[in-house]
């Protein structure tokens, strides 16, 4: 049996040796949808919280959007090497996190505090609650059912 | 930035969740109905799920569960979101008519796109003259189709009509998705 992670679909592919009875391949495709590691979750949430202060702006008073972007920077860290944003689409990933305007922080969260991955939020935005703190237990239970 | 017109955010958990047909004679041959941007867990049974394109045949009845054998055809089920990918989505579009098409382009993990979700779900029970579907940009079978759509910004909504992209709305913008497929569906 081998398995085999296909980038960036991460899908995986489960393919077996015949059997001796049926002497049929049995190949088994599951698409799953790959989660970070726990070493990049917890950089990206430090950072998270480190650049929250440090702008002097908020969490979603919705902490399931923190969590999920928080993986999803962590997830490109991991495939990428650089935290991409994960509210954008791109043709060449690789070519944009070595370019780095889109690498979080990006270019316009730095200039002008404009996160609309809802990241960071400014104070007098309608979403911004009151934390710049957030817990790896309260991202694994925001994101459990994802 | 102008968000969602509700400042009151559903809890992430109570999104996943799947709503029946209006139309319980036609069902998908598998039912992917949770918001979008959530990705469906099931990665690979969403995608077949958009064989959308299916008519119910026959309705077995096992045990508590109901399992539905279909045949394909081109029409996508009204009243729920159906997610698609590079082969079924034209054909969806083609068969669709002159009814108005509108597509969630969302990742995995974007923040904003789990927001919408639950809404993009409500306005799919709630226009049953319209066609909803939904593409996670970043699987692999799924990306080509991202790539001639055009997109940038997650999430991103296509309103189609008679085979075309009329318009398009970026970012997790409800009032203004909802005004967009207003003026595209009464025109």
């Amino acid at each position: 049996m081998t398995l085999q992670l296909q980038a960036p679909s991460f899908g995986a592919t489960i393919s077996s040796l015949p059997s001796p009875l049926t002497r049929s391949t049995l190949r088994f495709v599951i698409r799953a949808q790959v989660e970070p590691t726990e070493k990049s979750v917890e950089i990206m949430r430090k950072f998270s919280e480190q650049y929250a202060r440090k702008s002097g702006t908020y969490f979603c008073v919705d902490k399931g959007v923190t969590s999920v972007v928080i993986k999803g920077l962590a997830d490109h860290k991991d495939s990428l090497g650089a935290p991409l944003c994960p509210c954008r689409h791109y043709d060449d990933k690789p070519a944009e996190a070595g370019q780095g305007f889109w690498n979080c922080p990006c270019v316009p969260m730095r200039e002008r505090k404009e996160c609309h991955c809802m990241l960071f939020l400014t104070p007098e935005n309608d979403f911004a609650g009151q934390d710049q703190t957030i817990t790896l237990e309260e991202i694994r239970e925001s994101t459990a059912n994802i | 930035m102008a968000l969602l017109q509700s400042a009151t955010l559903p809890p992430l958990r109570s999104i996943c969740c799947s709503t029946p047909s209006k139309h319980p004679i036609t069902y998908p041959s598998s039912i992917s109905s949770s918001g979008s941007g959530s990705g469906s867990s099931s990665g690979s049974s969403s995608s077949s799920s958009s064989s959308s394109s299916s008519s119910l045949v026959g309705l077995v009845r096992r045990k508590t569960a109901f399992a539905v054998r279909s045949s394909l055809d081109t029409a996508a089920t009204v009243g729920q979101v159906t997610e698609v990918d590079k082969d079924t989505f034209w054909p969806i579009v083609n068969a669709a008519g002159d009814k108005t098409v509108v597509l969630d382009m969302y990742t995995q993990w974007c923040g904003p796109c789990k927001i919408i979700a639950p809404k993009y779900v409500e306005l799919s029970q709630k226009y049953d003259d319209v066609i909803f579907l939904k593409l996670d940009c970043n699987q692999e079978n799924k990306q080509p189709l991202a790539k001639e759509l055009g997109i940038r910004v997650v999430p991103t909504f296509k309103i189609l009509k008679h085979d075309k992209v009329v318009k398009e709305v970026t970012g997790a913008k409800f009032d203004d998705l909802v005004a967009a497929i207003e003026t595209v569906r009464t025109s």
